[in-house]
């Protein structure tokens, strides 16, 4: 079987908590550094690492440039190979897919990817300015647009097409931030209710405060193995079993429709194409939800769910932990937290500890396959990762 | 001899009865620009044009750069702006200098143009447009080159139910057709003593004489009044005009300009900037809508860019304009504080929130453009629009101009049936 030949492994994963963390950046990403670490059941040696790559936006501007070599540095190696990987909310992804692919290719044996983003220390003018800058400038930001009023384009023609009230992106609300209650490293670790979601104040129509995700500070790293030395680290890796990517036109204006992200469906499409298992075996996922509305099309546009039956899916419960089909057990980017550069490398965190069993009251029962999916800004870009044990 | 081709008057959306505006975006800028949109309209002819320019100087552009954006805004090529003062006298002057110049002239073809603001604009960049204004321009060509001229309803603004945004005579001479009565501005209330409203008197003047036998000169007297002189040598004062000699109209003098540049403009962007250089780049897409339609996948590229952005084709591409009307709102969002750019702070602080919609051409492509003179309110899909130019925010020291959508109609019959109906469930 051509995907499970060379597999990559992850040996190791940590993350901070998400959250209005006193500390900068490099703390951050010490922190997760140390917990990733430290996480690798046989131990792992900063020698063994052959390549390093850092996700980040630099947020702020606090290193927009070359910032990849602090990785090197705080992992006590300076001269490791190491790059700085951004593809806006999806960079962390984007640094996991090139990890695979070069250690698919044998030029090292153990690689490290890292995301941090530090955010609550701008003042709101300033965070304003950083929170457009990947989308598109010249029309969508200088109409007005930040990601808020973009995601509101997909969320208003989303409802109007399929006749649907805004309370299917409550629900997707309530049952993130009912997770998000169990996962102690979340931002916001409280339940909201349905009537709350409605009283919120509005963001950009249809949205309101409970369909957007928090601006949080954070950092996640995990430490990948080639299958032949992966053993050498843990006796329980996490497979990665699949890698997909996908690009779109960076404008909503010049997408065909805004019902669908075809970005996150070519990721999808190129996953499972040389996957172990289908779309059906799939037991979790964690899906880029950084709105409300962007967990309803990522089910359809993953293929988790049939085209047309995310919401249903949503209302009956079915993406809940107990569900059929548990969707983002660890609150997503809306309970967790959206720490830009770190969420795609944090959802393989939870990938990790659920697949091995680790991930305590919000724990998926039997969960052995797995699905990450990161999206880029409004689509630009997505990544869908496949995992399994 | 000089006849009276075309005239058009138009206000702000503010003066007009009816019309709730979220934030006002028009100014001297952009009321001259639709002026001679519509006058363009009627004399396809490439103008030599009159223009006040003072009024725009500070708040359009760069100093030096008044006329290149006028014509980049008309779509025209360089043809020749002549620049006057924004005082009575400067009205007066541009007028006479255009007939002396129809009657012995060149080419007699012409366009005067002016722009009235009730009240003078302040210290700031950033400050509200005035509360009054109005913008009016003539058309002159000579008798014999005058064309057939549109009924006036023809070529008025948006056809909603709303008070007009324009009104456009035309006074051909063709046929001894006799002029098209004006009718002024119902909710025009600036002061009658500026250049603009001396313009507007000879529109009405013109309505009521023979085409082609129209005013003559205008200057002041010694008593510093008005006066027209008609071909057969009446001097015919314009009453109600007294001229306050030197009266600066919103002149601002370069100083202020200078003081203002080098101060700190707040919504300077450090996350995302579109340069001043790729700004002017991007007008001709901006503004007028140009880009490239593909002769081999019928897709249309703004702005151009030497391929299709849609199957690759970098021949068979031909230069086009999308239409300017009858596009519709394929979705919308109202921006509420906080979900703003910091470009658009100024206006989220001074007016509150706004609404921007994505815009469905009827040959297929999309644009964004925030909808204006409206409540800020969530249009229907499927909405018909019409795209004006207005202010969209400040940056570095002067305002940049867009498209913004207006909306003209109700959402047609086949999209009102596919309305929500479920919201409440």
């Amino acid at each position: 079987m051509t995907g499970r030949t060379n597999r990559v492994a992850v040996v190791g994963a940590g993350q901070t908590a998400y959250g209005a963390l006193p500390h900068p950046p490099r703390a951050l990403l010490r922190q997760a550094l140390f917990e990733a670490l430290g996480s690798v059941d046989h131990g792992l040696s900063a020698e063994d690492v052959g390549e390093g790559y850092l996700a980040t936006l630099g947020f702020g501007g606090w290193q927009i440039g070359n910032p990849a070599s602090l990785l090197a540095e705080e992992l006590g190696r300076p001269g490791l190979p190491v790059s700085h990987v951004e593809n806006a909310c999806a960079s962390g992804s984007t640094g996991l897919r090139q990890a695979h692919h070069a250690l698919r290719s044998g030029a090292c044996d153990v690689a490290l990817v890292a995301g941090v983003e530090k955010m609550t220390d701008q003042p709101s003018a300033r965070r304003r300015f950083w929170l457009g800058v990947s989308g598109e400038t010249e029309w969508e930001r200088l109409a007005g647009l930040t990601f808020a009023g973009v995601y509101a384009l997909l969320a208003e023609r989303y409802l109007h097409e399929r006749h649907l009230s805004p309370d299917v992106l409550g629900a997707v609300a309530v049952k993130n931030h009912a997770h998000g209650a169990m996962n102690p490293l979340a931002h916001l670790r409280k339940p909201v209710t349905l009537d709350q979601h409605r009283a919120a104040p509005r963001v950009a129509d249809p949205l309101g405060l409970y369909d957007c995700c928090p601006v949080s500070d954070g950092a996640a790293v995990v430490v990948l193995a080639r299958e032949e030395v992966a053993r050498r680290y843990t006796d329980t890796p996490v497979w990665i079993e699949g890698s997909g990517g996908g690009s779109d036109y960076l404008a909503l204006q010049d997408r065909t429709s805004l019902t669908t992200l075809p970005a996150s469906r070519k990721a999808a499409e190129e996953a499972f194409r040389h996957a172990p298992f289908s779309r059906e075996k799939v037991q979790l996922a964690e899906l880029h939800d950084c709105f409300t509305i962007a967990e309803l099309l990522a089910l359809e546009d993953t293929g988790l769910v049939s085209p047309g039956e995310a919401p249903k899916a949503t209302l009956e419960g079915r993406t809940r932990i107990g569900g059929s089909l548990p969707v983002n057990p660890s609150g997503g980017l809306k309970s967790k937290g959206h720490p830009l550069g770190a969420t795609g490398v944090g959802q393989v965190v939870e990938v990790f500890h659920q697949l091995r069993k680790e991930a305590g009251p919000r724990q998926v029962q039997g969960a052995e396959r797995a699905l990450a999916h990161n999206v880029g800004g409004s689509g630009a870009t997505a990544l869908v990762h496949l995992f399994g044990v | 001899m000089s006849a009276l081709h075309a005239s058009a008057v138009v206000l702000p959306a503010w003066e007009r009865g009816g019309v709730a505006v979220e934030g006002p975006d028009e100014d001297a800028f952009t009321l001259l620009v639709r002026v001679g949109e519509l006058l363009r309209r009627h004399q396809p002819a490439l103008p030599r044009a009159r223009v006040e320019v003072q009024s725009i100087r500070l708040i359009a552009s760069m100093p030096g750069e008044e006329r290149s954006q006028l014509l980049e805004a008309w779509g025209l090529p360089a043809v020749e702006i002549t620049p006057y003062p924004e005082t009575p006298e400067g009205a007066s002057r541009a007028l006479s200098d255009a007939l002396d110049e129809g009657n012995g002239g060149s080419d007699g073809i012409s366009w005067v143009l002016t722009v009235q603001l009730a009240s003078p604009a302040g210290t700031g960049i950033v400050d509200p447009p005035p509360q009054s204004a109005i913008a009016v321009g003539l058309a002159f060509a000579r008798g014999r080159e005058a064309t057939a001229v549109p009924s006036p309803g023809e070529a008025n603004g948006p056809t909603s139910a709303r008070t007009p945004s324009s009104w456009v005579t035309g006074s051909g001479a063709k046929g001894g057709q006799r002029p098209t009565p004006f009718v002024g501005p119902p909710g025009y209330r600036a002061p009658p003593d500026a250049p603009a409203t001396i313009l507007l008197s000879l529109v009405e003047a013109a309505s009521r004489a023979d085409a082609g036998a129209l005013t003559h000169w205008v200057h002041t007297t010694a008593e510093r009044t008005a006066v027209r002189t008609v071909l057969d040598g009446r001097k015919v004062p314009i009453v109600g005009y007294p001229v306050e000699e030197g009266r600066p109209w919103l002149a601002v003098p370069d100083e202020a300009w200078r003081a203002r540049a080098g101060a700190p403009i707040s919504s300077l962007s450090q996350g995302a900037y579109l340069s001043r250089e790729s700004y002017r780049a991007s007008l001709p897409g901006r503004w007028r809508l140009e880009g490239e339609r593909c002769g081999a996948c019928g897709g249309f590229t703004l702005p151009p860019s030497g391929h299709c952005h849609h199957c690759g084709a970098r021949e068979k591409l031909r230069r086009d304009r999308l239409p300017r009307s009858g596009a519709v709102i394929e979705s919308a969002t109202v921006i509420r504080k906080g979900a703003q750019p910091t470009e658009f702070d100024w206006h989220q602080e001074t007016y509150g929130n706004y609404t921007v919609g994505l815009v469905r051409f009827r040959d297929g492509p999309t644009l964004t453009f925030q909808v204006t003179d409206q409540s800020p309110a969530v249009p229907a899909v499927g909405a018909t629009v019409e795209l004006v130019l207005r202010r969209l925010y400040p940056q570095e020291g002067t305002w940049r101009y867009g498209l913004k959508a207006v909306l003209l109609g109700p959402a047609p019959a086949a999209a009102a049936a596919t309305a929500p109906v479920a919201r409440d469930g």
